[in-house]
């Protein structure tokens, strides 16, 4: 789960395991702390899995200046519950592949992790993911905007995420039309 | 090769006329399955045989790739939120993420975007499913994943397109493109998108017209089926069209003169190029096969000089030359029948022995060192000799 530590407990930390911690502490942009399992960062975030290979973790919290706070604590949430969701023999069988592995449906805690979120937050949570290279994460709330905008036509989908439409009528009718060249029509 | 819903392995093969067989590479020889037959069924759906031309089908992938203008590049993934938005269109079907183009500026500089139509495909085919596409009257009017056929029992659901010949030769996807050819007539097109285009015959002249004059029934030499090759040149990203040409095919004198022509798929003009060192087959299933940034033929054993053993023609389409390859030991048995294909990333020389009632992969382990060996054993079992070619 996240752990929002103050200053003086994220030092406690360091004390204690300067070596072999199994934990990384990450900063967001607005400067709050988190503490994420190392093995699911470094399995989940292909970015982290590069820092952490590179020694550019700092123990005093890894400066993530791109990531609000809101959605760090996110992607923290969401690598630690992964972390406890698949039992470790899986796992390594399954890292080799899993960045090229076809989309697999997301399983029923990863739905309801992305459900609860605001539009807003699943927006920030999908840069976040792309920032860190997490490709499960993206796969997993891209899934839940799609299948927000399953049905909708384009008028519909600018309304639900707030676009703006900025096509001229005489534009919109030549795109409209090139569409419609189609032989056939989905 | 194509992997089934439950991510297993398959091979799909097409035999002639059109029939399609599905087997497991883990359990050869006891597992052929005919998958469904074009042959003895009467139009279904909305096929239109205009000039009752025998319909065909072929296999193509998801991709937003065009078959004609430029990609606009200039256009930014400067925003985060667009960067997301491109995340998530990317995750797409290619038809959905086209018309989603309605939406807003932003969005169609996204799915226009090369980088973008790049990650896309790659992507939207991890999967290794296969679509087909069905042709009618020379156009390509159905597209179907091909587990809708595989996965329901047989005659449950008919494919829509039925006949006993096959004189459309519809190329494997490479890259997101398809080359098909009808009559005299060629084609690049992305069956995902729609987009199709009508390719001039040549420089010295205009394909309007040609349209007219062209007789449908045309048996023309160079209606051949390996005259028309789609490669992809990996160095400029670019799709590149190989088209060959008989000027004489003598099979008396064993006389021959081939011409060969190459272009991008957006340029406009073709390249005369120096043609290849051997005469191209012309055997109805084999079409030129792509395999990393080269193309593959068959040689024609009937033209030219007589040589002890089969051989292949490769095209490397980035230096535009022609290699002669080595083929493996077979062909040269009476009854035998050959084709070229791609499996699983390596050239493959498909051998059907029609009296053993099996059909042999072979496999180009090694380009540079030619060695063939023997990759699968397919027994036809009671569905040969009749579907052996």
């Amino acid at each position: 789960m996240e752990v929002d530590k103050g200053k003086g407990e994220a030092e406690e930390t360091r004390k204690v395991a300067e070596a072999d911690r199994d934990t990384v502490t990450l900063k967001s942009s607005d400067g709050k702390l988190f503490e994420v399992s190392k093995e699911a960062a470094a399995r989940l975030s292909t970015v982290l899995a590069g820092m952490i290979a590179g020694g550019s973790i700092d123990d005093n919290g890894t400066d993530l200046k791109q990531i609000g706070s809101e959605a760090l604590e996110n992607v923290v949430d969401y690598c630690n519950k992964h972390a406890n969701s698949i039992p470790s023999a899986a796992l390594i069988s399954s890292s080799i592949s899993f960045n090229t592995a076809p989309f697999k449906e997301p399983e029923e805690w990863e739905r309801k992790f992305v459900d609860r979120l605001s539009h807003d937050a699943l927006f920030d949570l999908v840069e976040a993911a792309n920032f860190l290279g997490m490709e499960r994460l993206l796969d997993v709330t891209c899934h839940k905007i799609s299948e927000m905008m399953k049905g909708k036509s384009p008028d519909q989908i600018r309304e639900v995420f707030n676009i703006k439409n900025d096509y001229t009528k005489e534009e919109l009718e030549e795109i409209r039309q090139e569409l419609a060249w189609a032989f056939y029509d989905d | 090769m194509y992997y089934d819903s439950s991510n297993q392995k398959k091979i799909v093969f097409g035999t002639d006329p059109c029939n399609i067989f599905i087997v497991d590479p883990n359990n050869i020889g006891g597992t052929t399955k005919l998958a469904f037959s074009l042959n003895n069924v009467t139009t279904i759906g909305e096929c239109r045989r205009v000039r009752g031309q025998p319909p065909s089908m072929g296999f193509f992938e998801e991709s937003l790739a065009p078959v004609g203008a430029l990609s606009d590049n200039a256009i930014t993934f400067a925003s985060p939120r667009m960067r997301a938005w491109s995340e998530v269109l990317s995750r797409l079907s290619a038809r959905t993420a086209r018309r989603l183009g309605q939406v807003c500026r932003g969005w169609r500089a996204v799915i226009k975007n090369e980088h973008f139509v790049a990650a896309h495909l790659y992507r939207a085919n991890l999967s290794k499913r296969l679509h087909m596409v069905f042709f009618s009257d020379g156009m390509p009017y159905d597209f179907e994943p091909v587990e809708k056929y595989i996965s329901s029992p047989a005659q449950d659901v008919p494919p829509p397109l039925i006949d006993s010949r096959c004189t459309i030769i519809c190329s494997k996807p490479c890259h997101g493109l398809n080359v098909w050819s009808f009559a005299n007539y060629d084609f690049v097109f992305n069956p995902a998108m729609n987009y199709f285009k009508a390719l001039p015959p040549g420089n010295t002249r205009h394909w309007e017209d040609l349209v007219d004059t062209i007789s449908f029934n045309d048996t023309d030499a160079t209606m051949f089926a390996g005259r028309l090759g789609l490669g992809y040149d990996q160095g400029s990203s670019r799709h590149v069209l190989v088209r060959l040409a008989y000027r004489e095919r003598n099979l008396t004198t064993r006389h021959y003169e081939m011409v060969c022509n190459m272009r991008y798929v957006k340029d406009m003009v073709w390249d005369e190029v120096d043609p290849p060192p051997r005469p191209i087959a012309n055997m109805p299933p084999t079409r030129p096969t792509h395999v990393n940034g080269k193309l593959y033929w068959m040689v024609d054993t009937e033209l030219g000089q007589r040589s002890p053993g089969l051989e292949i023609i490769e095209l490397d389409v980035s230096t535009r030359k022609f290699e002669v390859l080595q083929g493996p030991p077979c062909g040269r048995d009476i009854g035998e029948h050959m084709s070229i294909n791609e499996l699983q990333g390596m050239v493959c020389v498909t051998c059907s022995h029609r009296t053993m009632g099996i059909i042999r992969i072979w496999e180009l382990e090694d380009t540079a060192g030619i060695m063939w060996s023997i990759k699968y054993d397919i027994e036809l079992e009671k569905f040969s000799p009749e579907f052996s070619r």
